[in-house]
């Protein structure tokens, strides 16, 4: 009787020479992750549920120069102060090589205390349709450089913060990270970076200290992987669904839209948005407008009047300082003496 | 703090003029601001009368 015997397709020096390969970082991760969920985190695209992680967009100003960032307001695109001190807003170049070996952010957001006291700054960034998340572990991360060992990055969600650890203070760039598990019943997604104590309450703030961030970065899975740039234009309209302008250039500019001049002293018309707005936006105008008349010769000057909520566009009805203007004509607006803007804000 | 503003046109409320900032802000509950006046009305605050609109 012949007896065949067969040799195994693996010997155990290949399975030994295997576990020699070099797999890179991106291998290294996804070997590592325990669910589906981390490994598509890790693979699949637009994995950061954040906007201008980065901090590159800003459509509300320079903000080159430090100036008082009053609470509640917006800096650059999405991130808002929350603090009960005072602090000024820096939208910094980063210049601290190596911030991270893949970066290409350039920019970061810089608050610094301009008092001393027992307080708290930071910035937040509400994220839209964090109900999505409930009963997932996510992960939020962000490079951050401070003089102040108690800076951290949190999360608020049902009552409870989760909390990173602090950032060392000694002035380099270091990458903080959370992970945690999102409650079922989750409504409203709130993420911050905070100069705090431990439980995201008041600290002993000096006049003077400081922290930058950039790269931030919130992800499904608990496997913390490298910030996610998305070209500048994605993350342009990404931040226009929550807030946009429509820039009149400044005297002798030709960036005029056309209105028309209606009975009661009024010229009405409408402006497209460039992005849906995720509700329909708040309206301002900053700076001073003038209608001219139909002969071009004439300029009055205008105010907001009246505004008419849509999430693509604004109908906006302006009231005329003066009754030069034929009831029926086409009145073109434009910006005198300086540029003006309108500002449409749907954030959340 | 506020002003409300109806479309004379319609006689129907159109936005909300926040005084402040000069801002006006829509009727709809998603918003933010309408959100926060909202919450100012349930506080037993008023707006002021509306401006006339002719």
């Amino acid at each position: 009787m012949t007896v065949t015997v067969t040799k195994p397709q693996a010997t155990l020096r290949e399975l030994l020479a295997g576990l020699k390969k070099k797999t890179g970082l991106f291998g290294e991760q996804v070997m590592r992750t325990e669910t589906a969920a981390d490994f598509y985190s890790i693979i699949g695209n637009n994995r950061n549920w954040l906007i201008n992680g980065n901090t590159e967009i800003s459509q509300r100003g320079d903000f080159s120069s430090a100036s008082d960032w009053p609470n509640n307001t917006y800096g650059p695109d999405r991130w808002k102060c929350d603090r009960n001190i005072n602090c000024s807003l820096q939208h910094v170049v980063v210049n601290a090589a190596p911030l991270t070996p893949n970066s290409t952010s350039t920019k970061a957001i810089k608050l610094t205390a301009t008092n001393s006291g027992s307080a708290y700054m930071g910035a937040a960034q509400y994220v839209e349709h964090y109900a999505n998340l409930a009963g997932k572990f996510i992960t939020l991360s962000a490079w951050v450089r401070s003089n102040t060992p108690e800076v951290r990055l949190t999360w608020y969600d049902a009552g409870a913060y989760f909390v990173s650890s602090p950032h060392s203070g000694n002035g380099t760039w270091e990458r903080l990270s959370v992970t945690g598990l999102v409650s079922t019943n989750a409504s409203q997604g709130r993420f911050a970076i905070y100069a705090c104590n431990s439980t995201i309450s008041n600290t002993a703030i000096v006049s003077g200290q400081y922290f930058e961030f950039t790269d931030a970065q919130l992800e499904v899975g608990k496997v913390l992987t490298p910030f996610e740039r998305r070209p500048y234009g994605t993350e342009l309209m990404l931040c226009q669904r929550y807030y946009e302008e429509y820039i009149f250039p400044g005297t002798n500019g030709y960036n005029d839209i056309v209105f028309q001049a209606t009975a009661g002293n009024f010229c009405r018309g409408s402006i497209p948005y460039k992005v849906t707005k995720r509700a329909a936006p708040s309206i301002g105008l900053v700076g001073t407008l003038v209608a001219y008349n139909s002969t071009d010769n004439v300029a009055t000057p205008v105010s907001l009047n009246l505004t008419l909520g849509s999430t693509t566009n604004a109908s906006i009805r302006l009231l005329l300082d003066s009754s030069n203007l034929v009831a029926g004509n086409a009145s073109c607006l434009a910006a005198y003496p300086s540029a003006a803007k309108f500002t449409f804000n749907s954030e959340i | 703090m506020y002003i409300e503003i109806k479309d004379n046109r319609t006689n129907v409320l159109a936005c909300i003029k926040r005084i402040i900032d000069n801002t006006f802000i829509p009727i709809d509950e998603n918003n933010t601001d309408y959100q926060i006046y909202l919450k100012w009305l349930s506080e037993g605050n008023t707006p002021e009368p509306a401006e006339e609109q002719t």
